[in-house]
Parts: C-alpha cells; structure tokens; sequence
C-alpha cells in the first residue's frame, strides 16, 4: 500500500511539472483520490489542512489587493526615478530594492506585477534597454521574499509547521539576505553592467514624472497603510500575544473591509483562491503520506546515509535549492517539512532549527535559478514579451544561476559561520 | 420632444455604403479614408469575402506598447521622453496593413435586423459601428451617428 501511495504522490508531482492540467486540479482530485482509497479518512484529511497557513495567505491577499487600488507601488516606482538624478545604476539598486523589500512584506506575484511594467515604461522613457531592470527585479523578488515569514509561501508553511516566528525569520534570515542583496548589486554593477549598459546617465528634464498624481486613492492610502502597520506590529509580538500570524493577517483583512465600507465581493474576487485549494490539497495528500509512515522511512534512509548535522543542514539547502530552481518547491517543501520532523525527533540535535533554515534558504532562493523556478519569474517574462527585449528562457539562465550560486554560498557560509562556530 | 415609431425600423434604413478596403492596404490609407467617410468602422475585403473588419479605434493600437495593457493608469505622466517621439516618428504606421490589425472574429447584422440588435451589440462591446453583411456578402455600415440620428428624428424618412 505504501508503495501505491508512494506513485499517486510522484504521480501527482510529475503531472504538475508537465502542466497537462491545472495543478490545482490535480490535487483536488488526487487528494479525493486518497481518501476514497482509505488512506485518510475525512476527518483525518480535514486535520492535515494547515489552516494556519491557509489564513496566512488568505489574509495577506485580501491586504494586497487593497494596496494595489492605493497606486502606492507605482508612486515608489515614479519617485525612485526622482531620486536616482539620471544616474541609471541607482535607478536599477533603487528599483532592485523597492522589489526584495515590498516582496519581503507582501506576495511576490503581485509585487512584480505592479512594479515591473512601471520600471519598463521609464526604461522606455529614459531611452534604455529595460532588460536589466526586469532580471533585477525577478533575482529581487525571490531574495527580499526569502527574509521574513510572510515573503514566500514555503516560509509560511515552514512557520505555520514549527511555529517559529516573524522575528525568529527576521533575524535568522534577514542578515543574509541583505548581504545577498548587496552581493548581487555589485555582480550587476562590476560583472555584468557594461554589457547591460547600467553605466552612464539619463536627462532628468526628458522624464516628466509626477509621482503624486500615482496615488489614486490617498484616503484608501491612510487606511490601508495604518491597518497594514497594526499587521506588521502584531507580526513583531504574535509570539509574546500567543496569536497565530493567520489571525494577524484576518484581522488585517476584516479591519480593512470594515474600515473602508466596501462590498467583501470586490475584494474576495481577487483572492487567489486557487492558491488556497491548492495548498488545501497538497496538505492532504502529504499528510496520507505521513500517516502511512512513509515520512519516517524516509528519513531513516537519510539518517543512513549520513547522520551528521553539518552535513544535513548542507545537503538540505543544496538539495532544495536546485529541486526549487527546475520544478515547483511548494509541493517539495511540504513533503520535506514532516522528514526534517522526523529526523529531529529521532536525533535530537541541539539547535536543530538551523535545519528549517536550509530549507528556508535553499527553497526560495533557489527560485532563481531559471525562469521557472518561481511564479514571480513567470509573470516576469509574460511582462518582458510585450517588449522589444523579452527574458528568454536561455537569455535568463547566464544570470540566474550564476545568481542562485552565489547566493547558496553565501547562504552555506552563513549558516556555518553563525550557527557552528 | 416625443419620438414616434410607426413600424420596426431596420438596419437597412439606416446603413449606409462605404467602400471596404483590401487586406493589403497601408494603415495610413485605411485612417485616410475612414476619417474623409466619417466611418467609425470599416470591412476588409478580399475577392467578395469579409475576411475581417477595422474599428475606429483599433487604428490607434499600433502606436500603443503593448505592455501598457498593464498599467492602470498614467496620472502620473504628462510627457513620455524617448517613448514619444518614437511613436510620432511614423515609424508604426510604416510598417502596419489593414491585415495586421483588422480583427477576424466581429459581431455583424443583417439588412432585415431590427436596429435594436445593432443597438445591443454596440452598446455590449463599447464599438461605435458595425458592419452589414448579407448571405456572406458585405452591403454596408451603421454608425452610432447614424442610429442616434433615427432614433432622435434628425434623420427621418
């Protein structure tokens, strides 16, 4: 029976790399499946569902289509062209910022689908190629959504799992995204910056830019603003308050609706409900895996293999990294998250934590390895094909993986120098 | 004011005749003759068959950038920088025919239509025109103008 399971569930993972059908389809249905074979019974089904998760991303989705109506991101788009005073490198880092840290507080989709055309249209504008920006913008996404909780779905999940924290992301993965990040910077502007042409400068007096008149909504602004600094500040004291971060983001998402007097209908249409089924689904299917046992053979193969921490910790944030660079990590996230369990409650290292760290790092950064690493990369190059110089699939590979690379070094450096020394 | 209607006005009241153009045809020639017919919508025709019709507005859409369907707004600009005198240069209209942007798939009524289902069609889609065909055979066009001049009695028998 085990080994049944064992084909539905690399079935089902094979069937969402090829794309035949929709992947939420695929798991609604397959999750179905299980159930009606008596792997799960309802009930335990229904107990596999991380809803912690679930109200996560459902809180934050309803946030975010609020800031979309506000024009906020535009605005710091506009205003970045403003303070980069025809100096085109500091467009690019300021536009590369504004991506990594609206994408570490918000969706990544979201945030290349408000920014990225902005920055095209002012690469247009200025009479550059917007190419660099668009690369800039995909590696961004993926790094700035790596450090906190809430930046990338397989941290959300790998929060929702251990309970860790906004702050305990925060201050664990923080540091080496901002070293990352300035790493990065410096590979554009000294590797490839000539060849991208972000040397030289624009004439500020062609653009005319009004970046107050980006806003469309200040009073929406206000109220959307204020709500989302309650959410942070309640993202910061969930742990001390004993409050999931589901609930913080509900009633982020409840305040804001009642704030602003709005038909619910407007703003639950553009929740990615999708999304959510998927993941209901995914949760369903690994969990008739771990109820079969199947997680702990698993890991006692690991733990054969090698039982030694280091090497774990490594062989998780390499093994993540380049499953998440070709195929979709959510699905591989969640498999892994009850494994690493396992091999915790079998080994009982000291500061075992490090391991949710691996995967945390490796499974989002990995992300930009290739244009299909991460939902964000996709949208980018659906963007860049209504250009004149679109992201190529291969034209992206010469960045994102001397990226990827750069950034799981730095990432394996990291983790042995602050958590094994 | 009052209208009164003392039988189904249809299409062929109303429409009138202009001249399709080919597929062939410059863009410029296309705007060129649609502005002097005052036609808010044009057929292309090839060897008796409509392969396709040209709305006012679709002459407008070459000098767009296509990644402007996603952006919301432009409050926030008053001048495009290099981005405008690229696309006043000519340098779309140069290169476009009727082909590329006619659209193939479009709504079309018939000569013994009601004009209420010109009317539907106009208002439902937010086109200002519409094209006559009979038996496959292109006969002509109604305007918005065209309508509003019945339906108010500027234009009556």
């Amino acid at each position: 029976m085990e080994l049944i399971l064992i084909s539905i569930f690399l079935f089902v993972y094979v069937l969402i790399i090829i794309e035949r059908w929709h992947r939420t389809s695929i798991v609604f249905f397959f999750s179905t499946i299980l159930i009606i074979l008596g792997f799960l019974t309802p009930k335990e089904a229904w107990n596999f569902v991380d809803f912690n998760t679930l109200g996560l991303l459902l809180g934050m989705m309803i946030m975010v289509s609020f800031f979309k109506r506000t024009g906020l991101f535009e605005f710091l788009a506009i205003k970045s062209v403003k303070v980069a005073r025809g100096n085109i490198f500091i467009l690019f880092v300021l536009f590369f910022i504004l991506t990594g840290v609206v994408s570490s507080l918000l969706d990544n989709v979201t945030t290349v689908l408000l920014i990225t055309p902005v920055s095209i249209l002012v690469a247009d504008m200025i009479g550059v190629s917007p190419y660099p920006f668009l690369v800039g913008e995909i590696l961004s996404s993926n790094i700035g959504g790596t450090a906190t909780l809430i930046g990338d779905p397989p941290n959300i999940m790998i929060g929702s799992a251990t309970g860790l924290s906004f702050i305990d992301f925060l201050l664990n993965l923080g540091p080496v995204v901002i070293i990352i990040s300035i790493v990065v910077i410096l590979y554009f502007k000294f590797v490839v910056g000539k060849r991208f042409s972000l040397k030289g400068s624009f004439d500020p007096a062609i653009v005319s830019l009004e970046p107050q008149k980006a806003i469309k909504d200040w009073g929406l602004l206000k109220r959307t603003l204020s709500v989302f600094t309650l959410v942070l500040l309640g993202f910061f004291t969930h742990d001390l308050l004993n409050i999931p971060p589901s609930i913080v983001a509900l009633f982020g998402a409840s305040l804001l609706l009642i704030l602003t007097k709005v038909h619910p209908e407007d703003y639950l249409k553009e929740v990615e409900w999708t999304t959510l089924f998927f993941f209901a689904g995914l949760f369903i299917l690994v969990g008739a895996l771990e109820n079969a046992g199947i997680m702990e053979m698993v890991s006692e193969h690991i733990l054969n293999i090698t039982s030694n921490f280091k090497l774990l910790v490594f062989i998780i944030l390499l093994t993540s990294a380049v499953i998440s660079g070709i195929i979709d990590n959510i699905p591989f996230v969640a498999a892994t998250i009850p494994v690493i369990f396992s091999i915790m409650n079998k080994m009982h290292y000291p500061n075992s934590e490090v391991l949710w760290w691996a995967l945390a790092l490796g499974s989002c950064l990995g992300g930009n390895a290739t244009l299909i690493g991460a939902s964000a990369n996709v949208v980018v190059a659906g963007i860049s094909e209504k250009t004149r110089t679109p992201v190529t699939f291969r034209n992206y590979l010469k960045h994102g993986i001397p990226v990827t690379i750069i950034s799981i070094v730095i990432s394996a450096l990291y983790l042995y120098l602050r958590y094994f020394i | 004011m009052s209208v009164e209607y003392k039988h189904t006005i249809l299409v062929k009241h109303v429409m009138r005749k202009v001249s399709p153009v080919c597929e062939s045809d410059t863009l410029r020639d296309v705007a060129l003759y649609m502005i002097k017919e005052a036609a808010p919508v044009i057929a292309v025709v090839e060897n008796e068959i409509v392969k396709g019709v040209i709305y006012i507005q679709d002459l407008i859409d070459p000098f767009i950038p296509d990644y402007f369907n996603y952006l919301s707004d432009f409050r926030f600009v008053k001048t495009f920088g290099y981005l405008d005198s690229e696309v006043f240069s000519g340098y779309f209209k140069s290169l476009f025919l009727a082909h590329d942007i006619m659209r193939e798939q479009f709504d079309y009524v018939e000569p013994e239509d009601s004009i209420l289902k010109a009317m539907f069609y106009m208002h439902r889609k937010n086109i200002t025109g519409i094209v006559v065909i009979e038996d496959g055979k292109y006969k002509g066009i109604v305007s918005r103008f065209d309508l509003i001049g019945r339906l108010y009695g500027t234009d009556t028998d």
